[in-house]
């Protein structure tokens, strides 16, 4: 069989057949990149230049864009609101990134390994699926409605158990945790289903041999089972973190970044001084602040993970 | 299995199906609050099943000029967008498959391709918002079909280069053999190959741009409000409808659920950027 597709791939290879010349993939990509450049790519260019300037639409003295060097980086750094904003997101983004590809770990081996009905298994991660096809905002309201303070579901199931109302939403870090919840339940799938399909193409033989080396059960998972997924776990945790930093929708519905501004993540402060202020260079300047240390954060976990893998 | 192993298993199915209850409790409370009268939403103790039961909210959905003109606008804006992505997408996706060495020597442009997905979408539409001005795209669906392909463009892209890598390029070659033109074998070969890979692309190209709500909450007004966009709007004489929105939302919540039921391997695999097989 591969003699025969070798032998063909000798005579007739498809890249000798369409000779350098060939304009075909050109014209089969072009559209795509000129696209790509026209509505993300250049959009984002001028924003960079607008992040150098003063620009207030709606006020008298900056209607159009001036150059003002950096100082709208100066201001969005002297500013308490921001550097709330990161704190914040490093309690969200963190502590939430790390529940949700820790449950998804634990969820699909746990579904691979004890359930062993193939019927139940696909019907599970077929519901845990369910709540990331649903909008993200939809989902904001839903929790919200879970965790009103009066009249809210989960307090009155906490009642009902004889617990004491808790005030979700009210506070900085019960509103954070309480969208770390709604976001966990929507998301958990996305790392258990990278996980899961990752522990399914894991030979069991390698299991096997374990075995009969007499190697326990935390042994195996320890030796196998984490180091044969730790890139699938990277990357789970890599998609999620990029969903973090992005993460608006939930924010906006469930708390507007209340009480006051206490619970505002970065892009939902960016928001504000964009479309609320209509201080365009200054949102400009927060949306490349933002851009640029995700892209920073995501290439310092990269080394990390590779150096991990040499040492 | 050994014995010592039981423990652990009764653990690990219990924590599953505990976890599942989890999942499935919003689900539930989201049709049970649709189909409850106002009046019983929001009582202590909370009523477990649809007290009252009604379909006046579901109805009202499905009737109420403001609802049924963002369905119809989603639905238009979703189709349009997907079209779009999926015709450049499997272009692009097909060529960054099979003509990698040329056109894209180190994976560069296809990396850099899904790279502009890192950046967060505000970035993108606080630009675009005045552009759209000046080109008087604002408020309109077309600027939303257009702006949608930022995020679905680099993933349709990506999604097709994945499932073309995983049909041989020596079913073409034999094409080619057979003496098919370049075209004969892409419509004869290549697509009924590429077909289930295709359609869950679409799927979650729809899906995706179905669900958003930033940009269509800045770029749209009245004329072209979305499914999300009216959600956060649902509030009467200051008393927020609850039932209305969870009807609402039990609306919005079908298409993707339906979707992915009746495609959930390639689904599956898309939404993980084809890294997981079931």
């Amino acid at each position: 069989m591969s003699t025969i597709k070798e032998d063909l791939r000798r005579r007739l290879p498809v890249v000798d057949r369409f000779a350098d010349r060939d304009l075909a993939p050109y014209l089969l990509v072009g559209p795509t990149i000129v696209t790509v450049f026209l509505i993300t790519i250049g959009p984002m260019l001028w924003s960079l230049w607008l992040s150098f300037n003063r620009w207030a639409p709606a006020s008298i003295a900056h209607q159009t864009p001036s150059f003002n060097g950096g100082a709208n980086y100066a201001w969005l750094f002297s500013q308490g609101r921001f550097w709330n904003s990161v704190a914040n997101f490093a309690y969200y983004g963190g502590v939430g990134v790390m529940l949700q590809v820790g449950l998804g770990l634990f969820l699909a081996l746990a579904l691979y390994n004890y359930v062993d009905n193939k019927g139940i298994r696909i019907a599970m991660l077929t519901l845990f699926a369910v709540p990331m096809m649903i909008a993200p905002l939809v989902v904001g309201r839903i929790w919200q409605l879970l965790f009103l303070p009066g009249g809210g579901t989960v307090n009155g199931i906490l009642g009902m158990l004889g617990f004491s109302a808790v005030p979700w939403l009210q506070s900085r870090w019960l509103g954070l945790t309480a969208i770390m919840i709604a976001d966990t339940w929507q998301w958990v799938g996305l790392p258990l289903l990278i996980i899961y399909g990752g522990r399914a193409s894991i030979s069991d033989t390698l299991y096997e041999a374990a075995r009969v080396d007499g190697a326990s059960r935390w042994m195996q998972f320890r030796r196998i089972t984490l180091p044969q997924l730790r890139n699938l776990i990277a990357i789970a945790f890599l998609l999620r973190f990029m969903d973090a930093y992005k993460f608006f929708d939930k924010l906006f519905i469930m708390t507007n970044g209340g009480p006051g501004t206490q619970t505002e993540l970065p892009t939902y402060f960016t928001y504000l001084v964009g479309f609320s202020q209509f201080n365009i260079g200054r949102a400009a300047a927060l949306t490349w602040v933002i851009g640029l240390g995700s892209v920073i954060a995501m290439l310092l976990f990269w080394r990390s993970m590779n150096t991990e893998e040499m040492a | 299995m050994s014995s010592d192993t039981s423990g652990f298993q009764w653990f690990g199915r219990g924590f599953v199906a505990l976890y599942a209850l989890f999942v499935a409790f919003p689900l539930y409370w989201t049709l049970n609050t649709a189909l409850k009268p106002l009046n019983y939403i929001g009582t202590f103790p909370p009523t477990l099943y649809p007290r009252g039961f009604t379909l006046d909210s579901i109805v009202w959905v499905l009737t109420n000029s403001r609802a049924v003109n963002a369905i119809t606008n989603s639905l238009i804006i979703a189709s349009g967008t997907t079209i779009l992505s999926v015709i450049l997408g499997a272009l692009a996706g097909y060529a960054f498959s099979r003509f990698a060495s040329r056109i894209d020597p180190g994976g560069h442009v296809s990396f850099w391709l899904l790279s502009t997905r890192m950046f967060p979408p505000i970035a993108v539409v606080l630009p675009i918002f005045f552009i759209y001005g000046q080109l008087g795209l604002q408020d309109t669906l077309l600027g939303l079909i257009l702006l949608y392909l930022t995020f679905n463009l680099p993933l349709t892209t990506w999604l097709m280069r994945d499932f073309f890598d995983k049909i041989p390029v020596s079913f073409e070659e034999a094409a080619y053999v057979d003496g098919y033109s370049r075209f004969e074998t892409f419509r004869k070969v290549v697509f009924p190959l590429v077909r289930p890979g295709l359609v869950a692309t679409m799927m979650l190209a729809w899906v995706f741009a179905w669900n958003e709500f930033l940009f269509a909450w800045i770029i749209t007004g009245n004329n072209t409000s979305t499914i999300t966009t009216i959600i956060p709007t649902l509030i009467e004489s200051n008393q927020i409808q609850w039932n209305r929105i969870m009807a609402m939302a039990v609306v919005v919540a079908i298409p993707p659920t339906l979707i992915l039921i009746a495609f959930r391997d390639n689904i599956i695999e898309g939404m993980t950027l084809g890294m997981t097989d079931i």
